[in-house]
This record gives C-alpha cells, structure tokens and sequence, in this order.
C-alpha cells in the first residue's frame, strides 16, 4: 500500500482487499500517515477485489476522522464490485465516488 | 436427457439422430434453440442481464394474467402480491412491481417502480428495490439498496453494467436456504499434534501449578462453554479449564487436552459463556456458535484486547463464513508470530 500527500489530500493506492482481516490495520496507517496539513483522503478503488462491510466501516470510521477537519474521502474509480457494496448500502451517498473520466478531467 | 452443457444445434443433430430414430424430421433446421418465451420470439432472454431483465418486465402483466395463478391479488394497479405474502402497513409499494408467495416486506420498505420480488424472499426493514428482480428465498437485510440488479442468494449482479459480485455479509444480502458451514470435527492428526504439544509444554504447566500452589490458590479454574451449533438458552454446554497463575496464552495450557479430545479445534471462535452467548443479539453475531470452538481465534491473531468486544464479534462472525484451511494457517502463523514478536520486545525491554 503507497501513500502519499497531494496537497492537503492523502492519497492511498495499492489496495486489493479491505475486510475484516485487515480493515483495522489499513485504518491505523492511514490514521498514522495524516499529517496536519492533510483534509481530504483519497483512495484509489481501481484494484478493489473485495470489500465486506468491515471494510465499508473502516471508510466511514474515516470519513467522520476527516469531517471533524471539514474534509471528505473520495473513492477514486471503483471497480464495479466496490460500486456494487457501495449502491447496496447506500453507502455512495457518504463518501465521494470518482469515476476515471471525471478524475481524468480533475487531473487534466 | 442430462447434459454438462448446451449443445449447439449441430451438436444435438449429431448426438441425437445417430440412435436411429426413425421418426427424426428431415428439415433443414430441425433443432432449434428456445432462448426465448413462447410469446416473444423477438426477444431472446439470454444474450445479456439487461435483455433477461427486460423481458421480464415486459412479461409482468401478462404473467399476472395468467388464470392458473392461485391466491395473486391485485392490490392496485400494476401492484401484485402472492398468496401467504405479508407486507407491512409502512412499506411503500410502487406500480409496477410483482411480490411473489410467502414473501415478508418490512416496514417503510419502497418497492418498485419495476420490482420483481420472487416467493419465499425477505425484504428487512428500510429496504429499497427498483429496477430489479430479487431472486427466491433470498435475505435482504436492513437499509439496503437493490438497483437496477437482480439480486439472487449473495449474489448481486448489475444488468446495467454486467458487474457482478458475490455478497461477503449475511446480514446485507444472502440465500435464506444456505446454512452456515457445519462446524468441522477436529482432525486427527491435530488432535494429535495436541497431545504431542501438550506433553512437550508439560514443564510449563508444572511451572503454573507450583505458583498458583506458592500463592496459596487454586491452579485453575473451571469455565463453561456454550457448544458450537447449540441453540441460545440451551444447556448444551461442556466445560474446559484454564490456569490461573499465568497470564497470556499458557493459561490456555489445559485447553490442548480438549483439542486432543476433539472438542476444541486448534482454531476456531473462543469459546462463550451461557451467559455472553445470550447476549448475542443479531443473526450476524450468531454466526459466532456455527464455528468450532478454538484454541486460537482470529481475534488473537488480529491482537484483539477484549476476545468478546464488538471487534471480536465481527471477527468470529467472519471466520463463521470464511473458514478454510488457508485462514486457519493464517491465523496459526500470525499467532506464532504475535507471540515471538512479544518474546522479543520483553527481551529487549531494559
């Protein structure tokens, strides 16, 4: 897993799984990897195998550690699968999903 | 006439006219494929999920129709429920959509527009279904959201997208047929590495015994487990034993015998009190008592602190669903290495 700051945002890529085997683990190094400076958290969901809703609590566990700074976790281009268990707990509504061409057109 | 796969038309002329039957038409295109419904021959229902979706809907009021359907109501227009269905007084119905027999709808449930919801189906409080079609027999759990999909078992896929994708949580979306994996009976060759374990450790557990008997108290202390599989409140229960004067995991020491006799397994869920097994409250959290009692629990190898705090819970739930051999060594390895780490860092210690 690579993380690293873009801005005030801390980006994390690299991740295949995030479950209940190592949701608290990826939860503590992002929590250790965020600086003061850091508001936002952007993960990079285009290798995203499987996500159970450890996983799921992990990400809302961080959304509301980056809401107390007024910031937001952007899922950045989902796999279909992560799209899936995010439509079905609804959970797209809480956290910012960013698929490729809009962060294709951010980027560019 | 049971077959591995479909035949193509070629295929089945081949197979089929070389048995001689004298009566097998002459036309060219004797064998055809039926990929589509009597009625639409335009639309064939295999080629993609969106095409299989849409022809379902089409056929809806037409299936409703159908005179040979006992006990299908029509509560309002473009609104169907089946016989024995119960649908609560909150939920919110919306035309078109078809609930098929012994199907439960829970309360503020929105279902429709373009709901298909087969019998035997439970649809949990707070749920949302459109565009979709949730197969028979099928849980779906609180505050969910069944879109443009067909929902069957723990399987979600999207006919939007083709994506499709297999459910890991009970309490969002699975097959209310499927029972959790039977609790495994302890392999022998475990059983015997136990008693090998515990004849090797034996010195350690004497160390136990005369501390406990320096500090003038009882070496262990009997403790009860509510079995694997029981159910809540019954009092199937076994009891087991742990050391008193250490700490750690060699107060485990007398547990190995109970891996020897086979009713503990070398991993597995820690085991529960009559008492805290009643405080599990959710079907999710049940899932603790489908997994064999162990002497090492995910929760350990995850460094839990509390073994039955809400963590722990999921985690047991967890290895309940996802239990293999290969979790197992995973879990057996980061235990070790858990344990060497601690010998280290004590070692180090100033």
């Amino acid at each position: 897993m690579k993380m690293e700051l873009h801005g005030d945002a801390l980006r994390v890529s690299g991740g295949q799984e995030l479950h209940a085997v190592n949701a608290a683990a990826f939860h503590d190094a992002v929590k250790a990897a965020m600086t003061d400076a850091v508001k936002d958290i952007e993960i990079d969901f285009s290798h995203m195998t499987f996500l159970d809703s450890c996983g799921l609590g992990t990400l809302v566990a961080l959304r509301k550690l980056v809401g107390r700074r007024g910031g937001v976790v952007r899922l950045l281009n989902p796999t279909p699968a992560a799209q899936q268990m995010l439509e079905l707990t609804r959970l797209y509504r809480v956290l910012e999903v960013v698929k490729r061409e809009e962060v294709a057109a951010t980027s560019g | 006439m049971a077959e591995e796969r479909e035949l193509t038309p070629a295929e089945a002329i081949a197979r089929y006219r070389a048995r001689g039957d004298s009566d097998w038409p002459s036309e060219a295109d004797n064998v055809r494929v039926i990929d589509f419904l009597p009625d639409a021959p335009e639309r064939p229902l295999f080629r993609s999920y969106h095409d299989f979706f849409a022809i379902v809907k089409h056929l809806l009021p037409q299936a409703a129709a159908a005179p040979d359907r006992v006990g299908l109501r029509r509560v309002k227009p473009g609104v169907w429920i089946g016989l024995h269905s119960r649908v609560s007084p909150d939920a919110d119905l919306q035309a078109p959509c078809w609930i098929g027999a012994n199907v439960l709808v829970g309360p503020r449930a929105v279902v429709g527009p373009d709901a298909i919801v087969e019998n035997g189906t439970v649809l949990a409080a707070d749920t949302e279904i459109a565009d979709s079609i949730v197969g028979p027999e099928t849980y779906v759990g609180e505050f969910t959201e069944v879109k443009h999909s067909l929902a069957w078992g723990n399987i979600l896929i999207n006919w939007q997208s083709n994506s499709c994708t297999h459910v890991p949580d009970a309490f969002l979306l699975s097959p209310l047929s499927q029972r959790a994996a039977p609790a495994r009976e302890g392999h022998w060759l475990g059983r015997a590495l136990a008693l090998v374990v515990l004849t090797l450790t034996l010195p350690c557990a004497c160390y136990a015994v005369m501390k406990a008997w320096l500090r003038g108290q009882r070496a262990w202390r009997p403790l009860m487990a509510v079995r694997p599989r029981a159910a809540l409140h019954s009092a199937d229960v076994l009891t087991y034993h742990e050391l008193t004067a250490v700490g750690d995991w060699l107060k485990r020491w007398p547990q190995l015998w109970k891996v020897a006799l086979g009713d503990f397994a070398w991993v597995g869920n820690r085991p529960l009190s009559p008492a805290a097994a009643v405080t599990l409250t959710s079907h999710f959290e049940r899932l603790w008592l489908k997994a064999p009692i162990g002497l090492f629990s995910l929760a350990d190898a995850e460094a839990c602190a509390e073994l039955f705090d809400q963590e722990a819970r999921v985690l047991a739930s967890f290895y309940a669903l996802r239990a293999d051999w290969r979790l197992d060594l995973t879990i057996l390895s980061r235990v070790l290495g858990l344990r060497l780490s601690k010998r280290i860092s004590f070692d180090n210690h100033p």
